[in-house]
């Protein structure tokens, strides 16, 4: 490796690391950042790593026994290469095409005396290494489940550690193709975002139909764990050598020698001949691939008479028009209309289960808790709308459009809140028509059910503007950083989560426990409570919120 | 119609602008000259209720920009130095939603915003979004929105930047028509030929100080605007 490509990759890693804590870290609007907030940042990254090991581990034990028992343990690390690659791509797949085609400072690189291929193999290895990560949360502890399972030999232990670096190569070269083509496809398709929501949307649709079936899944496998190997050995015959080869317990003679360790070898010459090829393809076409620009079709201007808006409605056209034409910002924010869309196609589905399973439940509950249960998790899934937590940062360098017009800074506040609500409306307004549809409630019940979820996405929706005003950032080069990584995203979600959870909490438990607990107290509680918060939160704003806004 | 009386304007520990008082009266044009970091950027940005300030007072059309911001931004309309946009938005869009904000009236936006696009060759380019613009036009856009409300100050900083020489010209003229009005145009360059051929007054800044101002004429005496400039930056450095 040139010392060109080991100084592009120090400087890709340093910086992208970098960027990353330094938006989770946060800073006020006075520009300090926190130290609180790196313990904050390392614990929740060890966390997550933490969980996903701990659970692919005790998954791996599960399945591994099974294997054991069924005499099919050479399946068990071929099944684990497949789940991790598979993991590991889609993870990582969508980051593809900016780490190496969209990255900002290609055209610079490109114009200095470096060759194309060099950036690009850089821009390969640090896609490798993100991979590399992905795929061995995974894999890591598989292989050390295999190992308390079926024990190590020194082979299996050499082989173990090659897959754990050939898996990441082999995805790596899988996504750089797949970066290329989406970029030449979006050339084709006129409306690219719809393309990334859409996708985006898709693999949402796919991980949420995993995770919900998950138990149902695990039985099939462990039920015809014999039938998935017979299957395997039949059909794919690369991963049953691979899966004969990394087992010690496995042999192949041939002539009394066991031949069974070379069964690795079509994997790595896969794996070679796939990075290979990806290297040579896309190093040959990488200046002409950063470079193109979309022959986007001239829109002929004609010329309509112009309407007038009011500037309040002016300024909530603006954020909603920014928020459409962000696919990652739709795919955030997106989650809460889903999960209440969710929740809706639910009720319809098996709206009578809840109708009979809730009175048995809670026999002395006075009230119908049906209301108060769809009410509050209705509302809880509106809390999961981030939408405005990045507003304020999103304005970025067009801030100066608004702070030098004669607005008044409420009307943006309150142009930015008015955007979680809009977001949320149509999974509010379909479960709780499914709602009145299905599940026989009252005129209270309905009211209620639409009335709350309203109430709890204003609520989060001005949070988020409040916490945005404590904690801007200005200096993002790629509106993502501040959708997904800003402290300010982080810690709305979690505070209008915890704070959203008490008043349901306060309602809901002397509801299904209290014979003299009437449903209008229930209602009474959460209405008032969040009024509240609204409340204290346009307090801040017309107070504290305007001075923070004109220092900014 | 824009009255700085002795401004002064820290970041932290660096005095940016240091006791500035200037007037700019209405029907003139105003240029402001100054090396990098002399303090030119933060003057305009105080002046138009961007920054706030330590100490002094700016009035916009005998109003002050402490007291009563949003009555003096009803006056007046800023443009920065490389004006970043709503690259979502279609022009037209970016430019009805500017004349929402100032409440133009429907028929008074229609004419405006199409005589100005006329004058600058963007008419056939509005209904593409911000982000396939040129910097140049982007610059233009960006003036079409800062004239079209026909404000009585005009704060412009850096607004030749990435204007072609056809466009320079126009915006000139525009510059002259708004002051035949009744407007004042205050704007911020280092194209000193500019200021010397277009500018009724000048004023010349040099690390935060005014080290000259009065009418163009007065400040350059016999010889050019250039020369002057050169000269008072040496004394002052």
């Amino acid at each position: 490796m040139s010392k060109t490509v080991f100084e592009l990759v120090k400087i890709k890693l340093t910086g992208d690391i970098s960027s990353m804590i330094t938006f989770m870290r946060g800073r006020n609007s006075k520009g300090q950042s926190f130290n609180i907030g790196t313990a904050f940042i390392i614990a929740i990254i060890l966390i997550a790593f933490g969980f996903m090991m701990v659970f692919s581990f005790g998954l791996a034990m599960v399945i591994g026994f099974q294997m054991g028992q069924k005499g099919c343990e050479w399946l068990f690390f071929p099944m684990a290469f497949v789940s991790s690659a598979v993991f590991s791509f889609i993870g990582t797949v969508f980051s593809a095409q900016s780490y190496l085609y969209d990255a900002k400072d290609n055209e610079l690189l490109l114009s200095m005396p470096i060759n194309p291929s060099d950036v690009m193999l850089s821009r390969m290895i640090a896609l490798y290494l993100l991979n590399f990560v992905y795929t061995n949360m995974l894999f890591f502890p598989v292989g050390v489940a295999h190992g308390l399972l079926f024990g190590y030999s020194p082979l299996t232990f050499v082989y173990f550690i090659l897959s754990a670096l050939l898996i990441p190569m082999l995805v790596t070269s899988m996504s750089s193709f797949f970066g290329y083509l989406f970029g030449k496809l979006a050339k084709l398709i006129p409306n690219k975002n719809l393309m990334t929501v859409t996708l985006g949307f898709l693999t949402i649709a796919f991980l949420s139909y995993i995770t919900l079936n998950f138990g149902g899944i695990m039985e099939t496998l462990m039920n015809d764990i014999d039938k998935v190997g017979d299957w395997t050995q039949h059909h794919l015959h690369i991963l049953y050598w691979y899966g004969l080869a990394t087992n010690r317990l496995c042999s192949i003679k041939l002539g009394g020698l066991n031949v069974a360790f070379i069964g690795i070898i079509p994997i790595i010459v896969i794996t070679a001949a796939a990075v290979l090829l990806a290297a040579l393809f896309l190093s040959r076409h990488f200046t002409s691939i950063v470079t193109r620009k979309t022959a986007m079709k001239k829109k002929k201007y004609v010329r309509k008479p112009l309407k007038r808006t009011n500037i309040q409605l002016a300024l909530i056209k603006k954020e909603v028009g920014y928020f459409f034409s962000l696919p990652s910002y739709v795919m955030n924010a997106g989650m809460s209309t889903i999960m209440a869309l969710l929740l809706g196609v639910g009720i319809l589905m098996r709206g009578s289960v809840i109708v009979e399973w809730l009175p048995r439940m809670f026999p002395d509950a006075s009230t119908n808790l049906i209301g108060l249960a769809v009410g509050s998790s209705l509302a809880l899934s509106c809390t999961l709308n981030d939408v405005t937590a990045p507003t304020i940062s999103l304005e970025g360098k067009t801030i100066w459009i608004l702070k030098s017009t004669p607005l008044n800074p409420m009307k943006v506040f309150f142009a930015k809140a008015l955007l979680a609500p809009i977001v949320s409306l149509p999974g509010v307004c379909f479960t709780a028509l499914a709602s009145a549809l299905t599940l026989k409630l009252k005129a209270a019940d309905i009211m209620f059910i639409i009335f709350i979820p309203i109430l709890a996405c204003l609520f989060s929706g001005f949070l988020g503007v409040c916490v945005n005003l404590k904690l801007p950032r200005f200096d993002w080069t790629n509106e993502i950083t501040v959708i997904k990584q800003s402290l300010s995203v982080i810690f709305t979600l979690l505070l209008s989560m915890f704070l959203t959870a008490i008043p349901f909490t306060l309602a809901i438990v002397p509801s299904a426990y209290l014979e003299d607990f009437s449903s209008v107290w229930a209602y009474g509680i959460c209405i008032v409570y969040f009024f509240a918060l609204v409340l204290l939160e346009l307090f801040f704003l017309s107070t504290d919120g305007k001075k923070i806004w004109e220092e900014l | 119609m824009l009255k700085i009386e002795h401004l002064t304007k820290r970041y932290g520990d660096k005095l940016a602008v240091n006791d500035l008082s200037l007037e700019i009266k209405a029907g003139e044009i105003y240029g402001f000259i100054g090396h990098n970091g002399a303090g030119k950027t933060t003057t305009i940005k105080c002046s138009c209720g961007l920054l706030e300030f330590e100490e002094g007072e700016i009035f916009v059309d005998g109003i002050s920009i402490k007291e009563n911001p949003i009555e003096c931004k009803r006056r007046l309309s800023y443009l920065p130095d490389n004006p970043d946009l709503y690259d979502f938005m279609p022009g037209i869009k970016y430019l009805n939603f500017v004349a929402d904000i100032y409440g133009m009236n429907p028929e008074e936006r229609d004419r405006q915003i199409h005589k100005l696009a006329d004058m600058f060759g963007i008419t056939g380019d509005l209904a593409q979004p911000i982000n396939s613009y040129s910097h140049g036009m982007k610059q233009k856009l960006a003036l079409i929105s800062a004239f079209m409300h026909k404000p009585k100050l005009v704060l412009l900083d850096e607004p030749f930047v990435g204007l072609d020489p056809v466009a320079a010209h126009r915006m000139k003229e525009e510059m002259k028509e708004a002051c035949k009005e009744g407007a004042s145009v205050f704007f911020s360059t280092h194209v000193l030929e500019v200021a010397e051929k277009l500018c009724d007054k000048i004023a010349i800044i040099s690390g935060g100080r005014l080290i000259a101002s009065g009418t163009t004429d007065e400040v350059r005496g016999n010889v050019s605007l250039e020369e002057v400039f050169l000269e008072l930056e040496e004394k002052n450095v």
